[in-house]
């Protein structure tokens, strides 16, 4: 199977700045997406700082594990429930909580900074994501869209415990809280899942900026239209811009297809042009 | 107050360990009091000593060497705020009382008026969702009442679980007519939703199901001719 993706960052309408960040190692098959906040520039700081951080040390993690010593450092505890990759990449993201969190305490300017983040590793035949945040990754597949998240907010914890109905979500002032986030403690709980990969799968890995525009079933519907990750990535984009732009809105398009796919896709698009 | 050593990999702190006694040992062993588990930390590295009223870093032959604000040492006395490097590891130092400490500035992350900016807030800060149990683990489980199938009973313990007729579903259904997805559970930390991929072929407490809803305990699942009863239990 062959991985196409493509990735769209945008400031918005509304903001003067976008803080942002995503980041795509094919290689490693590393796709992450993470969205900063904190006073100034700090989000950006945040969120960059997360892509690197996390990149870095799975690529160096991921190279040692192939190597016949055995030794693994891992940051927290091992989850059982999932692979080595997975603990791997978890332990990555606890790191980069660390680090972002330490730089916050060391420069007066990022005080309280912090990052969302999310997170998905394409293997042979499965999916590890991990996040942390309410940035999200749907999967498209079989004609559907499934949000693989749950955010990690105040509204959706108050939703998980039937506090309010989904009309009561929908207008809730405070969206913008979160339970969780990259750099603002010491310590951070992840969550991580793996799932079995198929063909002709699309995730998505997206900010707020884009979910507080759009609803689900137009994201798909963009998915579907569209076929190829760049089309679709310029297309939410735009429809979000559409819609407001009240925030930067980011959106990486992952693709799982076959050879063949791609081949007859390119010759019917000829036909057409 | 006693002194302490911040343990450190590259920035970020991991560990802050307070020496409540000497010698503290510090290697790759687990018979050390600091144990760093990396390549280039040696079974015992070094150790720190009290000599007197001042604390004594010491090298034990170890492979790579100690290092003592970045300067290789076998034996050092240890000020304020010294930085011991140990392969990609570092231990600072802390004796406050040897010097007054300004404090640092704490921040807490205070909720702003202006609702475009995010904040994040902690577990005990809020108080009104405190209220209510930690959300446990739950464990959901499909049994077959009606059917035949080559399982009694499926644990959910995926993201994602199909039913259908096809490959990829891991719950199957027959029929000349079955769809190759019928439908979809998702585990979630909350609980379990079902989607109905074919929409009003799924039967839910005998009604069609469309759409995405949440699954309850004891509810009737039906697929193709298949019954199933949902269970859903606590992790204990």
């Amino acid at each position: 199977m062959e991985i196409k993706f493509f990735a769209k960052s945008d400031l918005g309408r509304v903001r003067t700045n976008n803080e942002d960040s995503f980041l795509a190692e094919p290689q490693l098959g590393l796709f992450l997406v993470a969205d900063g906040m904190g006073g100034h520039n700090s989000g950006e700081v945040a969120s960059k700082m997360a892509c690197e951080v996390i990149a870095g040390n799975l690529k160096t993690a991921l190279e040692r594990s192939k190597e016949d010593d055995g030794t693994r450092v891992m940051l927290g505890e091992n989850n059982p429930g999932v692979s080595e990759p997975a603990n791997i990449l978890l332990s990555a993201v606890r790191l980069a909580n660390r680090v972002i969190f330490e730089a916050s305490r060391d420069y007066a300017k990022d005080h309280g900074m912090g990052t969302t983040l999310v997170a998905l590793l394409v293997r042979d035949r499965s999916y590890v994501i991990a996040w942390v945040g309410d940035s999200r990754i749907y999967l498209v597949r079989h004609g559907q869209i499934q949000q693989l998240t749950t955010d990690h907010s105040l509204v959706q914890e108050q939703l998980s415990k039937g506090l309010i109905s989904n009309e009561q979500a929908e207008t809730s002032e405070f969206k913008n809280v979160l339970t969780r986030a990259l750099g603002t403690a010491g310590d951070v709980e992840v969550d991580i899942a793996e799932t079995p990969a198929f063909e002709d799968d699309y995730l998505i890995l997206c900010s707020d900026g884009l979910t507080r525009m759009l609803p689900d079933q137009l994201i798909l519907e963009t998915v579907k239209r569209c076929a190829d990750p760049e089309s679709i990535c310029v297309e939410l984009v735009e429809l979000a811009n559409k819609a407001g732009g009240r925030d930067n809105v980011t959106a990486l398009v992952v693709c799982n297809k076959s050879e063949n796919f791609w081949k007859k896709f390119l010759r019917s698009v000829a036909k057409i042009g | 107050m006693p002194p302490k050593l911040l343990l450190k990999f590259h920035a970020a702190v991991i560990k802050e360990i307070v020496i409540e006694k000497t010698p503290v040992t510090i290697g790759r062993k687990p018979d050390n009091d600091i144990v760093i588990d990396n390549m280039a930390v040696s079974g015992h590295h070094s150790k720190i000593n009290l000599q007197g009223s001042s604390y004594i870093i010491e090298d034990l032959q170890s492979t790579n060497g100690t290092f003592l604000n970045e300067k290789k040492i076998i034996n050092s006395v240890l000020k304020h705020n010294d930085q011991i490097n140990i392969g990609q590891h570092s231990l600072v130092f802390i004796n406050p009382e040897a010097q007054p400490q300004p404090e640092a500035p704490r921040q807490e992350a205070q909720p702003i008026a202006d609702s475009d900016s995010t904040v994040v807030i902690s577990p005990q800060k809020n108080a009104e969702s405190a209220k209510f149990p930690e959300r446990k683990e739950m464990l959901g489980s499909l049994r077959v009442i009606e059917g035949k199938s080559d399982q009694q009973e499926y644990q959910l313990t995926s993201l994602l679980t199909y039913i259908g007729k096809g490959e990829s579903a891991a719950i199957k259904i027959k029929g000349l007519f079955a769809p190759d997805i019928a439908a979809l559970i998702s585990k979630r930390p909350a609980g379990f939703l079902i989607t109905a991929v074919k929409d009003g072929y799924p039967r839910l407490n005998n009604t069609p199901l469309s759409g995405q809803v949440e699954l309850k305990d004891s509810d009737l699942i039906e697929i193709g001719g298949m019954k199933f009863l949902f269970q859903l239990k606590d992790k204990t």
